[in-house]
């Protein structure tokens, strides 16, 4: 069985899996641009209004602890920083980062990037025409490179410790040693992975089939204009 | 039987390094073709050259008798080629996502990818699995998938790269079976592979590489004495028992 990555998708049948790709990237937009302008109150509503959302998705937070941590230490120091504001101010701001990370979470872990990257082709092809499904085929392949590279850094990463590296040891030299396997890896498989596509007569300039609207999308743009419209009210 | 594919005094030097020496050889419509050889003899740079992913440094390569030695996406359409880690090939989110996905790149209509997806999941036994993420099969379904995406391109040869590499014993049996079934159903096959004992009894003709030169092409019958001078290893077997399939 293969681990659980963080930005990886787990497609299943679920309600956040069957919405459109395109809304769920306007509600991730709408809901960052909300909670960074939002009062103190609001932050903590929105916050947890998408924590529940990652336990309605299942999100598999206990697999993706170890990739995640990097998160969790980033709000600490926002806490830190923010505390000259008061103790509310910072728990709001530390929350506020962690909630736009869960919202990401959640996105990529119910959207894959062939069908964000489809959807968005579609979405712009009456505009750029031709240039849409180029546009969409660097997406695809930007998107589907992240779970690569962090599947990569933890396979090189356990192989370094099992052959006994530790990092407190000798952290420069585990860092320069880490980032020069990353990177060999990495170009053998974006060598390997560009054939494989090749191979199968890959091209940007391929219409592919988007994901079709459902009345899904429409509950959730309901919900969207919501959030925004008691953000601003409370505002 | 017509000559699907001919390659003539093919060569390829990578930085100096002869690793193909003016390789000729021709493959009949139909046949099931074992190209064999040790570590580093050149079959699987000889198959990246065939399918278009290399380019040759001399030599001509015809397809159904047409030129095709420049025409680097022809190649890539008219023949089928299954990595060895087929992994790297697998591209689509789910089994049947990932079926759809070089007819998708062709541009057939939707009801013919349609015909052809639900064709591949029959003959490949992969239906109960068409909603599984590829990355959670099986080794030896990972590579029946990677054989049902490729075939659903409809090369006119296919050729597979080590295929029963890393295979547990159940799965080669498996996969042999595919390769027959695929065999009797007319395709064009060579599987590259130096595990000779598992699969040649099925082969109706050999290819043996040396040092990127090629030393034998005929039957598969009469090639048990070059292939134990390629160094490749042969049990001491009759022909018809060179298979795991008994």
């Amino acid at each position: 069985m293969e681990d659980v990555v963080i930005f990886s998708t787990r497609m299943r049948d679920s309600f956040l899996c069957k919405l459109n790709p395109l809304i769920k990237l306007l509600f991730l937009i709408v809901f960052s641009a909300s909670i960074s302008i939002a009062s103190n109150e609001v932050i903590f509503i929105l916050s947890l209004s998408i924590f529940l959302l990652a336990i309605f998705d299942k999100l598999p937070f206990k697999e993706l602890y170890k990739g995640t941590i990097f998160f969790f230490i980033l709000s600490i120091l926002i806490f830190i920083t923010e505390l000259s504001f008061g103790y509310i101010h910072a728990i709001a701001q530390a929350i506020k980062f962690l909630a736009i990370v869960v919202a990401s979470l959640v996105f990529t872990d119910t959207t894959s990037p062939n069908e964000t990257a489809r959807s968005i082709a579609a979405f712009l092809y009456p505009i750029l025409k031709d240039k849409a499904n180029s546009f969409g085929f660097i997406i695809e392949l930007t998107l589907s490179m992240i779970p690569k590279i962090l599947e990569t850094s933890i396979k090189i990463l356990d192989a370094r410790k099992c052959r006994g590296e530790r990092m407190l040891k000798h952290p420069i030299r585990m860092l320069t040693g880490f980032s020069v396997s990353l990177f060999i890896h990495l170009f053998d498989q974006i060598s390997s992975y560009a054939d494989g596509l090749e191979s199968r007569l890959y091209t940007n300039t391929v219409k592919r089939k988007a994901k079709a609207y459902s009345y899904r999308d429409l509950i959730t743009i309901i919900i969207l204009l919501l959030v925004v419209g008691i953000s601003i009210w409370i505002k | 039987m017509d000559t699907i594919l001919e390659v003539k005094n093919l060569s390829l030097n990578i930085q100096k390094k002869q690793i193909l020496d003016s390789v000729s050889f021709s493959l009949k419509r139909g046949s099931f073709t074992a190209i064999c050889g040790k570590n580093g003899a050149g079959k699987s740079q000889l198959l990246r050259i065939l399918k278009g992913l290399r380019k040759q440094s001399d030599g001509a390569i015809f397809i159904n008798k047409e030129d095709v030695s420049k025409n680097r996406s022809k190649r890539l359409t008219q023949v089928g080629l299954v990595f060895q880690e087929s992994d790297l090939q697998i591209v689509g989110e789910t089994v049947e996502k990932d079926l759809r996905f070089g007819p998708e790149n062709l541009g057939w209509s939707e009801d013919r990818i349609n015909n052809k997806v639900d064709e591949m999941l029959n003959l490949f036994s992969l239906t109960s699995l068409k909603d599984r993420r590829p990355s959670t099969l099986s080794g030896g379904e990972k590579r029946r998938l990677a054989i049902a995406s490729v075939l659903a391109m409809e090369p006119d040869i296919l050729f597979l790269d080590e295929p029963f590499s890393a295979l547990d014993y159940p799965s080669v049996i498996s996969l042999i079976d595919t390769l027959i079934m695929l065999h009797e159903k007319g395709v064009t096959l060579a599987v590259v592979t130096h595990e000779v004992e598992r699969f040649l009894a099925h082969t109706t003709n050999t290819l043996i590489l040396k040092n990127g030169r090629l030393i034998y092409d005929g039957a598969s019958e009469s090639a048990l004495a070059e292939l134990k001078k390629a160094e490749v290893y042969v049990p001491n077997l009759p022909f018809k028992d060179l298979s795991w399939k008994m």
